[in-house]
């Protein structure tokens, strides 16, 4: 029996090597690598120098760069997370509804989610969102003078934060999901009692999906702090590092300038900022969230 | 008689089947004397389609010639060429043969010993490349790190139908007072066209220019100070800053989706905007784009200290020091360099052949553009001394361009501006000080 057991477990060990070791050698190692350089001048050419904290205190007393980074990547953050969601909600009631030719929305909508945030259509975006951009010409037909989207430094954040928006698909297909297992008879029951329709929406859509939510809002901001290919693309950073994030200051640092060991710091202090944001995302949900199961199922 | 016969039968058949035995086993001996003579080399460059296609075209002409080596290519554009390149030096993977520019040579020797010394290497014929280029630019701690593929400085691109329009004259030898004065005129007459075709970048090139025509020297020491002073900082701030407020300039408010790469600028690409400060190799690339296009000096001031034009080799090629056949990846250097044949494949895919049998080739067939021949020649006359590693620091661009930035923007003067710079270079310098000196 026992060896039984011992061949079975083996067995098992077998079908997981492949993604252990991956996770070993790809995501372990460089992670504690990462923390242990960031103590270090690292250039990648010449073996590392321990420096103690050097790197975090030349991050947060001489980096020019540093605090306008952070400040602009919460700034990134505060636009895209609550814009994206919303949007990926509303999208989900629309493409919920008992409509023709219902199914096609639903991939029409998803598509912009596929592209993802790619080199090329960050490139699109790039002449989309110009001065003499396709987006300015379309303003016009309407009367409406163009914007300077990307130009000029008060508005180019939010112009990047569009492309992240418009890449609603993933959260939406999640929200469409949950909204399709909560139970008509709560609608109807609330119909009886002569229930708004924004009463039902606050009182039994938003708890019932509230779980979603969460999950949502906890990837979306994760993934949001982390954000890179498209404002890099699109701006650069510019104008005036109005749009340059902490992302990009790890990059410049990493692969332009090669001091590797102040950009593991500045990717550490990241790790940490991510960290205390979800933490709080996950305290508040006790208060927000809704779960119909009761604890020792969920 | 019938014995004889078939004696002289057996012979002729003994003598027949080792003759074809031994023909068979020469062929066969030579066959895996060839195969054990193959040999495969990985070649990485970076370019654009145009150098890519007869690059790739050489490659062939040599796989055919020599029969025995196998060439890989490995290219694409020049945006994260470096940082994959560190990393496979660092990873050990790097190709035998190998495009770098000059800028990172500083960078790397003091990392580590990378490269073959070719000069070592009697496989190359060094006699076609002018000695004191190859000094000046080529060699580390004593060591020719890469041969040069081209001679490369810096110019002015001009639109020809847009200087017909304004009535510019072609053949003026710009000063920077004359740059001001059409600029406004131009802009004047319509408010839709600019002369200069100027991001950050172009910008810092003609802050530098300016500042080192007016005090001689180097941008950056050697000894980690700046080769500059506040006053003639302000003044060059102070033209910058008279060039956005005369309308020379596109506002960056405008051309910002284009910061880096100017010549993709729309604006550019339709003909209303003049000029643009890029080098002569790119010259090539862009008049496919812009078939009106040619090309003139860059503006010295008069009594210059230096003329700060900038004369160097558009990229070297290196055989790495980890190569299992180096001597072959030299030799394919050599041909690509050094051959008439390669030469009339590759043209000025990479600016002016730096091998004179590659430029008289050239030169023979017609092949070259006389403006690419005629902006280069008189560039070498003028050649200001080479730039130190120091002055090409990417970090000190970065924080220059910011700074234009912030006087393109109005959120800065011009004295402000030079204050800003000069405080961030201390800093910065010191940094660097402290790294490089570890």
């Amino acid at each position: 029996m026992t060896a039984n057991l011992k061949r079975k477990d083996l067995v098992g060990l077998l079908y997981v090597l492949p993604w252990l070791v991956g996770f070993l050698v790809f995501k372990l190692y460089p992670f504690i690598m990462s923390f242990v350089y960031s103590f270090c001048d690292y250039s990648m050419l010449k073996p590392p120098k321990f420096v103690g904290l050097y790197n975090f205190i030349y991050m947060f007393t001489k980096d020019e760069l540093f605090p306008k980074a952070l400040l602009n990547t919460l700034k990134y953050v505060i636009i895209t997370v609550p814009l994206k969601i919303s949007f990926a909600l509303f999208v989900a009631i629309i493409l919920n509804m008992k409509l023709k030719g219902i199914n096609l929305f639903r991939t029409v909508y998803y598509l912009p989610s596929i592209f993802g945030g790619s080199v090329a259509i960050s490139i699109l975006w790039r002449f989309l969102f110009m001065k003499e951009g396709i987006v300015n010409k379309f303003l016009g037909l309407f009367g409406i003078e163009g914007i300077n989207w990307l130009g000029d430094p008060r508005i180019a954040m939010f112009s990047v934060s569009l492309l992240a928006v418009w890449q609603f698909g993933s959260s939406m297909v999640l929200f469409l999901a949950r909204l399709k297992e909560i139970p008509s008879e709560l609608y109807e029951a609330a119909l009886v009692d002569g229930a708004s329709r924004l009463k039902m929406f606050t009182k039994i859509t938003l708890p019932m999906i509230s779980p979603i939510m969460f999950f949502n809002l906890v990837m979306q901001t994760i993934n949001a702090f982390q954000e890179f290919t498209g404002p890099y693309i699109i701006t650069g950073g510019g104008p005036v590092n109005s749009t340059y994030l902490l992302s990009m200051l790890i990059y410049d640092n990493a692969f332009k300038y090669f001091r590797m060991g102040y950009a593991a710091a500045l990717s550490w202090v990241q790790f940490v900022i991510i960290l205390i944001f979800t933490a709080f995302i996950f305290r508040s949900s006790t208060y927000w969230t809704y779960y119909e199961y009761d604890e020792g199922r969920f | 008689m019938v014995k004889n016969k078939r004696l002289i039968a057996l012979l002729v058949l003994v003598v027949f089947t080792f003759s074809l035995f031994f023909t068979f086993s020469t062929v066969n001996c030579e066959k895996v004397k060839a195969a054990s003579n193959k040999v495969t080399l990985r070649f990485m460059w970076w370019g654009g389609e145009a150098r890519h296609k007869a690059t790739l075209a050489a490659i062939q002409a040599y796989m055919k010639k020599y029969p025995n080596v196998r060439i890989n290519a490995e290219y694409g554009g020049i945006e994260g060429y470096m940082q994959k390149l560190i990393t496979q030096l660092v990873g050990r993977t790097a190709p035998d043969i190998i495009q770098i520019d000059v800028t990172w040579i500083g960078e790397l020797s003091a990392q580590g010993d990378f490269f073959a010394d070719l000069k070592t290497f009697k496989e190359v014929n060094l006699k076609p490349f002018e000695e004191k280029f190859l000094k000046d630019w080529c060699y580390s701690n004593g060591k020719l790190i890469g041969l040069p593929t081209g001679v490369n400085a810096s110019a002015i691109h001009y639109n020809k139908d847009f200087f017909k329009k304004f009535g510019i004259p072609e053949n003026k030898t710009w000063t920077w007072e004359d740059i001001l004065t059409t600029a406004e005129m131009v802009h004047k007459k319509d408010k839709n066209y600019y002369l200069l075709n100027f991001d950050a970048t172009v910008c810092y090139y003609l802050l530098k220019t300016y500042v080192l025509q007016k005090k001689g020297g180097k941008w950056i020491n050697d000894d980690y100070t700046m080769g500059f002073d506040r006053k003639t900082l302000i003044e060059a701030f102070t033209y910058i800053d008279k060039l956005f407020k005369v309308g020379a300039i596109q506002p960056f408010s405008e051309s910002a989706p284009f910061q880096g790469k100017p010549e993709q600028n729309p604006k550019w690409l339709k003909g209303e905007l003049g000029m643009l400060w890029n080098w002569t190799s790119t010259f090539a690339a862009n008049k496919a784009n812009i078939p009106s296009l040619s090309m003139t000096m860059i503006p010295i001031m008069k009594n210059a200290k230096s003329t700060a034009v900038t004369v160097r080799p558009s990229q070297l090629l290196a055989v790495n020091k980890l190569s299992k056949n180096p001597k072959e990846a030299a030799k394919f250097i050599n041909w690509f360099l050094n051959d008439k044949q390669a030469a009339l494949i590759l043209k000025d895919v990479r600016g002016v052949p730096a091998s004179s049998t590659a430029r008289e080739a050239l030169e023979k067939e017609k092949a070259l553009d006389p403006v690419i021949t005629q902006i280069t020649s008189e560039a070498l006359k003028r050649a200001a001394p080479p730039e130190n590693a120091l002055s090409q620091n990417q970090e000190l661009e970065k924080i220059a361009t910011d700074v234009i930035q912030q006087l393109a923007y109005k959120q800065l003067t011009p004295t402000q501006a030079a204050d800003k710079l000069m405080a961030l270079y201390k800093q910065k310098l010191a940094e660097i000080k402290r790294l490089q000196s570890r």
